[in-house]
């Protein structure tokens, strides 16, 4: 019997034992008996192990095997329900605290990025160093270097508002003289001359109009006339005051009350008039010995006025932007012109 | 209470922890019974059966009837034994010495009935505690894919397609390794008379 045959004997056996074995093979198994009796053994052994094995005791599972299931299945699902809430909750917070933080991140930063430029833009400029630029209405700043932003520093302007002319046969070399102590005074006079007519126009704080007329004391006597036509800032000049003095000149220019100003030149007009002969008619070949000699006689470049120690670098004053001015025009007359 | 298996799962889907209990104590011996008989270890066999039935009942949501409750939880049982018995075995490999110790104390017995089988009730035979001991450590001797076929058709009594189905392979595979382990119990039976 080769290995095929007792592997198909084995089956047909095996069949045999579980009842499964069809017609066909009980047959084959009758015919193998016939031929071998040792078969029908066989048989029989593997039906009384087969009964043997059945027969076996059931082992029974521990009494407690029930209990520990149930806490087993309880303690696990327990735990697993509180690891999955807990896990639940911790990610969904965490979650939420990105999505808010990402958020709050993407609104942040662009509108602070927009709040800055806007500021930038809309910031005011700090004041940096102040220039005074004489004009003639205001003194403006100018800030540094930004040349859009002048704005006037002074609106409190005194009403003070003449012309002071003088009327003399040495029309050059007074208004060289004239100019030079402007030149002294640090003042802006945007002179204009011409054959007969010098002028000066000055914007200055009363206390530098006052110091300039003292300088300009020595010239009283070389002038055939000396007036003041004083007018409001606002109206055509109304009052002319002949011979005026330099003191007049510079209490009204110091006069901040427009009514007491104008009543001041009405007073000094009238008064003045009453005193023709303040000015005597002197001989203007006298002048000579006054110290107006001591100036060229051609206009003087205002640069170049190295004939004296107290140079206007030295000795000018710079103009304080936050007093008020006033406005005076100094006009230097030949005597053939004003007959 | 009914111990019919399909309301039983469906009240376990529901949560019904009376219903679990019922299926517990419905199963638990013939689980314990089978997995005791591949592992060859009570206290093996008690924590396999526990494993067992809380894997299942923990997806008891999942089960959807397509095969029968007991093949599933047989399904079940039998890979998570055979799982363990080769990480066992991997670990610490069976002592021979010790079976043969244990197969010598009821070897003259058996060699006595198996002399003249026709005469003796195999039911007799298998309620000797000595000679059911030696029987079950003979079975422990078998391939493990021999024994688990030979323990779920003569033990556990399973029809040739239930086998099939737990074990997931073709009846025709089932009948020869059937054969195959009966063939090699008897060889072992034969060895005890020498």
């Amino acid at each position: 019997m080769n290995e095929e045959n007792k592997i198909e004997i084995e089956e047909l056996l095996n069949d045999l034992v579980d009842d499964r074995a069809t017609d066909r093979q009980e047959t084959e198994f009758k015919r193998l008996a016939k031929h071998d009796s040792a078969i029908v053994d066989q048989l029989a052994a593997m039906r009384w192990q087969k009964e043997l094995l059945t027969a076996l005791p059931i082992e029974s599972a521990p009494a407690s095997l029930a209990e520990d299931i149930s806490a087993a299945l309880e303690r696990k699902l327990i735990l697993g329900d509180v690891a999955e809430s807990e896990q639940t909750l911790a990610g969904a917070s965490h979650l939420l605290l990105r999505r808010i933080l990402t958020t709050a991140a993407m609104l942040l930063i662009p509108l602070g990025l927009l709040s800055f430029v806007v500021f930038e833009i809309m910031k005011p400029v700090s004041p940096g160093p102040a220039v005074y630029v004489s004009t003639d209405e205001t003194l403006a700043r100018e800030g540094s270097g930004n040349l859009a932003a002048v704005t006037p520093v002074v609106d409190a302007v005194l009403p003070f508002d003449g012309i002071l002319t003088f009327t003399t046969d040495r029309q050059m070399v007074v208004s060289s003289y004239i100019e030079k102590r402007i030149f002294d005074q640090g003042l802006n006079s945007f002179p204009n001359r011409t054959a007969d007519v010098a002028t000066y126009q000055i914007t200055a704080p009363p206390e530098q109009i006052a110091t300039l007329i003292g300088s300009l004391e020595n010239v009283w006597p070389h002038c055939r006339d000396v007036s003041l036509s004083v007018a409001d800032r606002s109206e055509s000049y109304t009052t002319k005051i002949s011979q005026v003095q330099a003191k007049q000149i510079r209490i009204l220019a110091a006069e901040d009350n427009r009514e007491m100003l104008n009543h001041l030149a009405d007073q000094y007009a009238r008064t003045n008039e009453n005193k023709k002969t303040l000015f005597a008619k002197e001989d203007v070949s006298g002048l000579q010995d006054i110290g107006l000699d001591e100036y060229p006689r051609l206009a003087m470049p205002i640069l170049a006025g190295t004939d004296d120690s107290d140079s206007p670098s030295e000795k000018a004053k710079k103009p304080d932007p936050t007093q008020p001015t006033v406005r005076l025009r100094i006009e230097i007359k030949h005597t053939v012109n004003q007959q | 209470m009914s111990l019919d298996d399909s309301s039983l799962i469906h009240r376990c889907q529901r949560g019904d922890s009376e219903a679990m209990s019922c299926l517990i104590v419905k199963y638990q011996d013939r689980i314990y019974n089978t997995i005791l008989k591949i592992c060859q270890n009570h206290d093996d066999a008690a924590e396999l059966t526990q494993d067992t039935f809380v894997k299942v009942l923990e997806n008891i949501g999942s089960f959807r009837g397509k095969s029968s409750f007991y093949t599933w939880l047989f399904r079940v049982a039998v890979n998570h034994s055979l799982n363990y018995c080769k990480r066992r075995f991997k670990l610490s490999p069976v002592s021979l010495d010790a079976e043969n110790d244990q197969i010598e104390e009821g070897k003259g017995k058996l060699a006595a009935v198996l002399a003249d089988p026709n005469g003796v009730d195999p039911a007799a035979v298998a309620q000797q505690k000595e000679l059911s001991q030696m029987l079950v450590n003979l079975i422990g001797r078998l391939q493990q894919e021999h024994r688990v076929v030979l323990v779920l058709r003569d033990i556990e009594q399973m029809s040739y397609a239930e086998i099939a189905e737990v074990l997931q392979i073709e009846t025709g595979t089932v009948k020869s390794r059937l054969s195959r382990a009966r063939a090699k119990l008897r060889q072992l039976l034969e060895t005890v008379l020498i």
